[in-house]
């Protein structure tokens, strides 16, 4: 896999304050790595050090090979920037907008009238192509501001918590459309302070807070730093007591406790142990009414990382 | 370059949609320019054209004169038979002033006896009360003239008074040893509807160009700047691209209040190559003056303020409202610090008897302007283009 995007040991200084310190790492092709975090936390300073919008005060960056600073011009063309607010013109029609935006990255005019007619059928958009942006909903301005990050087909796609202020409908088709781009072969960075977007999306995640990254990986090997198991929650009725010890002595159990109306059972892989955990229950003629299967999520990580929680 | 001409080419499209391009860069002040012409141009041009009284109740040569003195001029006089029939008609507006040359008046002229020669004026008509003032005192300084070559001449034992009066008013009547002529004043000088069409334009080019470069401080507001700095274009075509979007609305506004005006209001804006030299230089100023003072503003809307106080002052201080004929002498002289002044002086040149050196004069005294603040904006920048 290409490494596309390459950064290290990031660092921006607001007078005596550090917001953003020590932050590196890589993104490759087709690849989506999410930053998590709080508001605040370093996500829009670091990516404005990576798409050459804030200049650093230490650390490096390189986009397809190519070094990104302030000054840097032609090396942008690799980056599809989608900024947290809205960067649209209200009194341009969709496409006037993606047509302004394609020639500043100097689209030939019959390529690029092909791409918008593509992005507007990606984005859902083909039918309002023509009206003002002022009368888009919200929604539909977020999935055009998302559009135009799109039109140049860049290599890597920077979108800046991209979902905030949007209703589910949209944040749905949102995610969907974010989903495909890894399918074509682009590198997403995504920052977000949901941990379900980036559970959804990402194939691994740097859990940034005071502007410094303090874990990175996939989300499994993020769990398991935090150390916690999966819970497997049954519903029962009948002699739970026998039931339960049989179940703790299942291979990849840990632990199978009796609660009000049913067991618990703590176990390293839930998928793996659940035939083997119905099958105890049935021996003991216990009905099963209810399977609940909790596993630890990257709130719990962040919560262990940083003791505190995301949103907070 | 490119990039910069796309920029401008979206703005250019933004401001004729928003329709703000039309309105103050057009309407407005063709607008003005017909409603202060109807109010304020009679007073100080070719429109003014005052009328006068003259009582003669000394039946002698004094009237005559005063009344030779104001037709020479081309403006009307009436007769009448008393002061208080004169009074009644500067009452009703009829006249503007009137002259009252009491009885026996030529006989004391003769004698040496105290006299009067009486004005009378309309409060509203000051300039023209004024002018009657002037033309008074210099009959009386004539008479007095008289009065005291007749006195010397008897002292001296030449004759007695009746037969010094003749000589002494040939002499008085001889052509003044130095005498003032009108010079370069008269080329500059625009009739009223040229005047506030140039005044108007120039006034509110400033608000129309300031207007696209305050635009910058709008993208930084509505985030599209951050995607402008994103794309691979230099920041200095941005500033660039939003520079030519100024100077092609400023451009364009002022050509079409000169053809506008022109054919609508019958103004004179003289030849097509001073106004393009003084079109482009005026647009360079106002562009200058948009990019330093934005520079000192926190957001667009502070900017907007901001670069519309100092046109506002520009204006009023190079005189496109008012003739600086009728300023102060200090006033005149600090005016020559806004741009607005040398415009409408190499437009006044342009349409007058000037010539184009007289215009280039005029256009670089502007550019040197502009290009102080330029180079002031261009410093300041990066508090422009500011993300945070």
């Amino acid at each position: 896999m290409d490494r596309i995007l390459q950064c290290a040991d990031l660092e921006k200084k607001f007078g005596d304050r550090h917001a953003v310190r020590d932050v590196g790492f890589e993104i490759g092709t087709g690849e989506t790595y999410g930053l998590l975090g709080p508001n605040g936390a370093g996500k829009t300073t670091s990516i404005s050090m990576i798409c050459g919008l804030l200049a650093r005060d230490g650390g490096s960056v390189t986009v397809d090979g190519r070094p990104i600073d302030v000054n840097t011009v032609e090396a942008k063309r690799a980056i599809g920037y989608v900024p947290q607010d809205l960067a649209i013109y209200p009194d341009l029609t969709a496409r006037e907008n993606l047509v302004f935006f394609g020639r500043l990255y100097g689209m030939d005019k019959a390529v690029l009238k092909a791409r918008v007619d593509e992005v507007l059928e990606v984005i859902q958009l083909t039918d309002r192509a023509g009206d003002q942006t002022k009368e888009f909903s919200g929604g539909m301005k977020r999935r055009l501001n998302i559009g135009i990050g799109l039109l140049h087909r860049p290599k890597l796609l920077v979108l800046d918590e991209p979902t905030v202020g949007v209703d589910p409908q949209s944040r749905n088709a949102i995610l969907s459309s974010v989903e495909h781009l890894s399918d074509e072969g682009m590198a997403v960075l995504y920052t977000t302070h949901y941990m379900e977007e980036a559970e959804r999306l990402c194939d691994r995640v740097g859990i940034i807070d005071e502007g410094s990254i303090k874990a990175e990986g996939t989300r499994r090997e993020l769990v398991t730093l935090v150390g916690q198991s999966d819970k497997v929650m049954l519903g029962a009725n009948g002699h739970l007591e026998p039931a339960a010890a049989d179940m703790a002595r299942v291979p990849g159990v840990e632990t199978a406790s009796v609660f009000d109306g049913g067991i618990e059972v703590i176990v390293d892989r839930a998928a793996a142990v659940l035939p083997a955990l119905i099958s105890a229950a049935s021996a003991r003629d216990v009905v099963i009414r209810s399977v609940e299967v909790a596993q630890p999520d990257l709130e719990a990580v962040f919560l262990h990382l940083t003791g505190k929680a995301l949103r907070e | 370059m490119a990039s910069a001409w796309i920029i401008a080419m979206k703005d250019l499209r933004l401001r004729i949609r928003d329709r703000s391009l039309v309105i103050f860069g057009i309407l407005v002040p063709l607008g003005l320019t017909l409603i202060l012409t109807q109010i304020i141009g009679p007073a100080f041009s070719g429109g003014f054209d005052p009328q006068y009284g003259i009582v003669d109740l000394d039946d002698g040569p004094i009237a005559a004169a005063i009344e030779e003195a104001l037709t020479s001029q081309g403006w009307e006089t009436v007769d009448y038979a008393s002061q208080s029939d004169a009074g009644a008609a500067i009452d009703d507006g009829s006249i503007d002033a009137a002259f009252v040359v009491p009885a026996g008046f030529i006989e004391s002229a003769q004698t040496g006896a105290p006299t009067n020669l009486i004005v009378l004026g309309n409060p509203d008509a000051t300039i023209s009360t004024l002018i009657a003032e002037s033309i008074a005192r210099s009959f009386a300084a004539r008479v007095g003239a008289v009065q005291l070559a007749v006195a010397g001449g008897v002292v001296a034992g030449l004759g007695d008074a009746a037969t010094l009066v003749g000589p002494a008013q040939g002499l008085a009547a001889q052509p003044d040893a130095i005498s003032i002529v009108p010079s370069e004043t008269g080329t500059r000088q625009l009739d009223p509807i040229s005047y506030y069409a140039v005044g108007m334009a120039t006034f509110f080019l400033f608000f129309t160009v300031q207007a696209g470069v305050v635009s910058i401080l709008e993208e930084r507001q509505d985030g599209t700047l951050v995607r402008l700095l994103t794309a691979p274009i230099s920041h200095m075509h941005v500033l660039v691209g939003k520079s030519l979007a100024s100077m092609l609305t400023g451009l364009l506004s002022v050509f079409v209040l000169v053809v506008a005006s022109t054919l609508l209001l019958g103004a004179d804006w003289g030849g097509p190559v001073g106004v393009v030299v003084l079109a482009v230089a005026g647009v360079m100023a106002a562009m200058g003056v948009g990019l330093a003072v934005s520079s000192f503003a926190r957001n667009a809307e502070q900017a907007g303020q901001f670069t519309s106080i100092v046109a506002v002052v520009l204006g009023l201080l190079g005189g496109v409202f008012f003739p600086l004929s009728q300023a102060s002498d200090t006033f005149a002289v600090v005016s020559r610090f806004s741009p607005h002044y040398w415009l409408l002086r190499g437009f006044g040149d342009n349409a007058g008897a000037g010539n184009l050196v007289d215009v280039g004069q005029s256009a670089a005294m502007v550019l040197i302007f502009a290009s102080v603040f330029i180079v002031i904006g261009y410093l300041r920048r990066n508090r422009l283009e500011a993300t945070a």
